[in-house]
């Protein structure tokens, strides 16, 4: 009978990956967790994005170092037939195709099929006027054929507003004004980033269960809500105008 | 072709439609020209009270059907739909008739059939 196995201790962990390289992914680990509890605190939206992708990035590289250290020797079994491998390179490689396209494709393609950009010269104008107040770059503006009131904002490689034609069908001057002031804010916040970061946490990390770190849509609602109502100098705008959002369907 | 689903009878409905609905078509029907929102909503609000998002959730329940098409305009304001018929109101209450007949026959059968040839007699004895 042939014997499959090159040595009777090649089951031990150490052997598969050596005691040091234990000792890295448990550190590894140690700083994924202390990353994640850091996100508890009033970091700015930046530097809660380098937190998130640094939490993924120490929480999968144990499992990139055990890819990268079971080799063919495991087993005595073809390298071609190693499982384990696949496994363990198709987690960070997961991640990093849903970062790519929750930040660069989804955007794109939003750009790319709205083909409409807004001329209304008074919608352009106060826009122009609000993000260079903002320090930010003019975003382009997009209308969607869609009868439902509904605004949305990303800030990828080219910031955009994309604004459906009911919201000009049913919203006054000021509301809409008090949406776009809301999506401006948006875009200076970075909120589409750690909106899709957050998600892709929680997908990925299986701590982020235990830990809550941090309420994207509700915390970043707030801060752009409250830069129109700064803006404007009443709530009543915004307020008039996400009832009537609401009030659609 | 509008679409039946569903068929409610009322002195004010148009069969297939709702009440708001039907209020709604009238309007454009006296003037098939084109329509913003904003101007049904003024025109209806004189007759009974609804809100503008109720006017627009109505055009879009229309253009859903293929009752109504619409196109965006660009106005000082922004871009907003303009709203036209697509079906005349002789049409339309044609589709809805032969939509009705046709699927009263198909559920009820020879039922509906001798139905209508008694009434058919009965209005021509009638005169």
């Amino acid at each position: 009978m042939e014997v499959l196995f090159s040595s009777p201790t090649c089951f031990s962990a150490s052997t598969i990956l050596g005691v040091d390289k234990i000792a890295i992914a448990i550190f590894s680990l140690s700083i994924a967790v202390l990353l994640l509890l850091l996100l508890r605190r009033g970091f700015s939206t930046k530097s809660k994005i380098f937190l998130i992708y640094g939490h993924l990035a120490f929480l999968f590289f144990p499992f990139v170092l055990l890819a990268a250290n079971t080799g063919c020797g495991t087993l005595s079994m073809s390298c071609h037939n190693n499982y384990q491998q696949l496994i363990a390179y198709a987690l960070p490689g997961t991640l990093a195709a849903s970062a790519l396209a929750g930040l660069f494709v989804i955007p794109a393609f939003y750009t790319l099929s709205s083909r409409r950009e807004i001329k209304s010269s008074h919608v352009r104008n106060f826009v122009r006027r609000h993000s260079t107040t903002m320090n930010i770059k003019t975003p382009k503006l997009y209308v969607i054929d869609k009868a439902k009131p509904m605004a949305f904002s990303f800030r990828s490689l080219r910031s955009a507003i994309f604004l459906s034609a009911g919201i000009f069908d049913v919203l006054t001057k000021k509301e809409i004004e008090a949406i776009l002031l809301h999506e401006i804010a948006h875009i200076k916040h970075h909120s589409s980033v750690i909106k899709v970061s957050t998600a892709i946490a929680r997908i990925f990390s299986p701590l982020t269960l235990i830990v809550r770190f941090h309420d994207a849509s509700g915390i970043e609602e707030e801060k752009a809500d409250k830069f129109a109502i700064k803006t404007q100098g009443t709530s009543r705008h915004i307020r008039n105008a996400k009832r009537k959002v609401e009030a659609f369907d | 072709m509008a679409y039946v689903t569903r068929i409610r009878f009322g002195k004010r409905n148009l069969g297939v439609l709702s009440p708001l609905e039907s209020d709604v078509l009238k309007i454009m029907w006296k003037n098939p020209d084109s329509w913003r929102v904003r101007d049904i909503h003024s025109t209806l609000k004189k007759r009974r009270k609804v809100a503008l998002t109720s006017v627009a959730v109505i055009l879009d329940r229309l253009h859903a059907k293929k009752i109504v098409t619409r196109k965006i305009n660009i106005g000082r304001g922004g871009e907003y739909y303009i709203y036209s018929c697509q079906v005349c109101k002789e049409d339309f209450q044609q589709t809805v008739v032969e939509k009705t007949v046709d699927k009263l026959i198909d559920n009820f059968g020879d039922v509906a059939v001798n139905y209508f040839n008694e009434r058919f007699s009965k209005d021509k004895k009638g005169g």
